[in-house]
């Protein structure tokens, strides 16, 4: 699929709006959208939506032999699906995720060691982009590393002499992966090199193409910088954009460590939600919904962001908001009340993103027989 | 017993050193040329926070109020009226596509070509069918920059006898700011061959044929050429390449002199890279004695 | 695992202060295209020896675009192809992958590197290939002998730029110092890497950096301090680079260009 053409019109539009700090959504510059996580009924499994845009995360894992540089350490791998986008984007996400994720050691590979030099567990983290309008890079981290956290992996014991057994969920509890922290990108376009803007919508991203992306976690420790695009930025406005991005991610691990703590309470009372939470009727397209509806909805936002404008106007955008950012991280409660996947696509054949939804959730199921038939 | 010599990629001899100029500045790209606003950037300068800066590296040249940087080695920017020597890439629609050794390919219209006996073009599907009758892909030619596109590419016409399709000879190819503008690029040597110095930095030795046989331009002589005829090309092809080694400006008089040094050599002396380096620097030592 | 990079007297594992660079020998215009060959001509080129790092960059261009060259909505073609040889890794028989995500991640930044630094409308419609080819490679910061022997090459076939681009790394001892220029004995133990390519002169540091990568993490307040380190190494490197290109151009410079 190609994108389709950018007009002058739009372009000229966007950056003049940008120059004068504003933004064609009504964002103030240094404002994220709605983040939201989803975790599904498998382990390991995660939706995570920025706005509009959705990335879904499964891990997977199985037993290899390790490098033979890194005789007793488990690997990690990670796949991104762009869809039928270029090849050039979906390299760019991959090395960065590979870099935030792997090169910044933020999982203990020694404890996926089974038996030095012979086996280790292979972690495999497979990330589809079901919806990119614009911030993919961010959405899929945090999908990323929420599916790492969620992730239960089967117990082994190895019994001297090589030999090991792996045991069923039935036998022993799963166990999680050892993460030492969490790293989060935080991604700014950048316009002219100067002015950073916090997740950029799709447009944004195609009027500027350049921006800057760090990956931080909540100890303020930078795990990775990666400057795309055609652009010339300063110094200056990289260690500025870091200390904001510290602020954001220390915001998000707490969001994420909250969301882990939900679904494990809400899988002890059996009341594990699945997906189908992720969908929401008011969100639909608008060739859906009533449009009145739709219209109430954006007053409503209007009213919230209307404050905030009035707070960003004059001191731009080095100052956060911390009310803001907090009411923005609220989990929304979902109008869906079903309990089944099922009931929810007979209810609207036409929504196409819960289709994909769930042929995600079929396919994630699949592997877990194919694990089984691993692990047997 | 095979005759092996190996040359190690050393730096050149610096025979070059003997010569100061200290006239010719050098700039090196992103250089500050000047501050002053009443100057014009030309060619290789950009402007930036009221600076006019250098964006290649090479050496500032001013007139009157025009600062341009001439960069060291470049493709080749047309002028109206250059002779340049080319070679036909593509047959298209009216128009052959002619590598010139610039940053587009050039144009040479069937408009602009006389054709052969001069006759006079019917304008009709015929003539454009039999185009490649006259020029072929791969084909050389020399001819004259008639126009100059705003994106750059040349339009070029051979509409002189001199002009036109070149049949037997060597092409070298060297830098196009090597070349000396002079009123006539057609030469013929005393030693008796031909050659073309197109500004493009293309090259044409030939043996010299008699232009009015040639009818038109657009047929090709296809005579034997003497084993001694050939030789003086090589020879003089050996020390074109060898003045462009030194970096001596090329035209007549130069190609005259290093083929006058490289008598005492062998033809094939001449390949050797410090032989090479003595006749185009023994030809540059007698220019200067010239000036 | 980690290290000590910097020993009790200050010297690293190879002999260097924490403000050296490892030995760098350039060369311009190493290849020479007598042949006439249209296609795929060498207009300029170098050759860069840094550490134990060996880099051939070639231009070919620019030149009226080719067809296979497909596309037409953007003006200026600029390809990028990166080669390590099979023999570049340690000096054993390696099977090189190619098309490997790593090589598209290194292709992909050199083109927008070197995209904001060439001026572009110059050259609208045409086609710019940059070859490279890395005979021996040590260690993954090889990206930055890549750009700098880029940046020799384009100037060496005279493409129009802003300045010369200067790509340089350091790294993070324990105790928060710097270290210049890292080699790959100190990558694997263990430090963090940062690699900028920047152009060193350009008005006061404003908008002057093209390029960042991290590989590894360390603590954001030291962040200032490793970026100094490394913009304080590219204007080393700059200065390497002027005199390689001053020495190259007063050759050329005695055959009074200026007569024209």
């Amino acid at each position: 699929m190609k994108d389709p053409i950018l007009s002058n019109n739009e372009r000229a539009f966007v950056e003049k709006a940008i120059a004068e700090k504003l933004r064609i959504d009504k964002r103030g510059l240094n404002e994220f959208r709605n983040l939201a996580i989803f975790y599904g009924k498998n382990y390991g499994s995660v939706i995570a939506s920025l706005g509009e845009t959705k990335v879904f995360a499964s891990v997977s894992c199985e037993v290899s032999t390790p490098k033979t540089t890194r005789p007793n350490e488990g690997t990690i791998f990670i796949n991104v699906e762009m869809g039928s986008q270029q090849n050039e984007p979906c390299i760019v996400v991959t090395r960065i995720l590979e870099r935030t994720i792997r090169e910044s050691n933020c999982i203990d590979l020694e404890s996926l060691c089974i038996v030095a030099e012979e086996k280790v567990w292979n972690l495999r983290v497979d990330i589809s982009i079901l919806n990119n309008e614009g911030n993919v890079i961010d959405c899929a981290c945090i999908a990323a590393v929420s599916a790492l956290a969620h992730f239960r992996r089967p117990d082994c014991t190895a019994s001297g002499d090589g030999e090991f057994t792996i045991h069923k969920s039935a036998e022993k509890d799963l166990i999680p992966i050892v993460l030492h922290h969490y790293p989060i990108c935080v991604n700014y376009a950048l316009f002219e090199g100067k002015t950073p803007i916090a997740d950029p919508t799709i447009l944004e991203e195609r009027v500027t193409n350049a921006s800057l992306i760090l990956a931080v976690n909540a100890y303020k420790e930078l795990c990775s910088i990666h400057l795309t695009g055609v652009s010339l930025t300063s110094p200056y406005l990289i260690q500025k954009c870091s200390d904001m991005a510290a602020e954001r991610a220390k915001h998000i691990v707490e969001y994420i460590k909250d969301a882990l703590e939900q679904d494990r309470i809400d899988r002890e009372n059996g009341q594990a939600k699945g997906f189908s939470q992720s969908i929401k009727l008011t969100n639909i397209p608008s060739n859906f919904t009533d449009t009145q509806e739709i219209d109430q909805v954006m007053d409503t936002e209007n009213d919230g962001s209307g404050e905030l404008e009035e707070v960003m106007a004059d001191e731009s955008f080095e100052k956060i908001d911390s009310d803001t950012v907090a009411s923005t991280w609220t989990k929304e409660e979902s109008d869906e009340s079903s309990d089944s996947d099922v009931q929810v696509i007979e209810e609207s054949p036409k929504k196409k993103g819960i289709i994909n939804v769930m042929e995600i959730v079929d396919t994630s199921s699949d592997d877990e027989e194919k694990e089984t038939i691993v692990l047997n | 017993m095979a005759n092996v010599k190996i040359n190690l990629l050393i730096n050149k001899p610096k025979y070059s050193a003997h010569i100061e100029e200290s006239n010719s500045r050098i700039f090196t790209t992103g250089e500050v040329i000047t501050e002053q606003k009443d100057f014009m950037r030309g060619h290789g300068t950009y402007l930036e926070d009221g600076f006019i800066k250098s964006s290649v590296v090479g050496v500032a040249k001013q007139i009157n109020k025009l600062i341009s940087v001439v960069p060291l080695k470049s493709k080749y920017v047309g002028e109206i009226g250059d002779v340049i020597v080319g070679r036909v890439t593509e047959i298209s629609k009216k128009r052959w596509k002619i590598d010139t050794n610039s940053r587009l390919d050039s144009v040479l219209l069937i408009s602009s070509i006389n054709l052969p006996g001069g006759e006079l073009r019917r304008r009709n599907a015929e003539d454009e069918q039999s185009m490649r009758k006259l020029l072929q892909e791969e084909d050389l030619l020399s001819a004259e920059v008639q126009n100059v596109y705003t994106d750059g590419s040349l339009s070029l016409h051979t509409r002189s006898l001199k002009y036109g399709k070149l049949s037997q000879g060597i092409l070298i190819s060297v830098s196009p700011s090597l070349i000396k503008r002079r009123k006539n690029h057609f030469h013929n040597l005393p030693c008796g061959i031909s050659v073309i110095i197109g500004n493009n930095g293309y090259i044409w030795v030939a043996p010299i044929v008699n232009v009015e046989e040639q009818g038109g331009g657009f047929a090709q002589c296809l005579d034997p050429v003497s084993k001694g005829d050939r030789e003086t090309i090589v020879r003089v092809k050996n020390c074109i390449q060898a003045l462009s080694a030194c970096y001596v400006m090329i035209y007549d008089t130069s190609i005259m002199y290093a083929y006058e040094e490289s008598m005492k050599y062998d033809v094939k002396e001449l390949l050797n890279q410090d032989t090479m380096y003595e006749v185009g620097f023994n030809a540059k030592q007698r220019i200067l004695q010239l000036e | 695992m980690v290290q000590d990079l910097l020993s009790a007297q200050g010297l690293r594992m190879d002999g260097r202060r924490h403000n050296e660079l490892r030995q760098i020998q350039c060369k311009l215009g190493v290849l020479e295209s007598e042949l006439f060959t249209h296609k795929n001509r060498c207009d300029g080129s170098a050759y860069m020896l840094h550490g134990n790092t060996k880099v051939i960059a070639s231009i070919s261009g620019p030149k009226h675009p080719s067809k296979s060259s497909g596309k037409k909505d953007e003006s200026f073609i600029f390809n990028v192809r990166v080669k390590f040889a099979t023999f570049s890794k340690n000096g054993e028989r390696q099977k090189v992958l190619k098309n490997s995500k790593k090589l598209g991640e290194i292709e992909i930044n050199l083109k927008n590197i070197f995209k904001s630094v060439i001026l572009v409308e110059k050259y609208e419609k045409s086609q710019l290939d940059l070859n490279i080819e890395v005979l021996q490679h040590d260690g993954g910061s090889e990206i930055c002998t890549i750009v700098n022997t880029a940046t020799l090459a384009l100037i060496d076939a005279g493409i129009c730029m802003k300045e010369y681009v200067c790509a340089c790394t350091a790294s993070l001892t324990n105790d928060g110092l710097a270290l210049l220029d890292v080699s790959h004995l100190e990558e694997i133990c263990g430090g963090p890497t940062l690699t900028i390519a920047a152009l060193p002169r350009i008005g006061d540091h404003e908008q002057s950096v093209a390029f960042i990568e991290l590989s590894q993490k360390f603590y954001l307040k030291d962040l200032n301090k490793i970026f100094d380190c490394c913009q304080l190494g590219c204007e080393k490197i700059r200065t390497i680079l002027d005199e390689a290109i001053r020495g190259n151009a007063y050759e050329h410079v005695n055959s009074d260009l200026t007569s024209n």
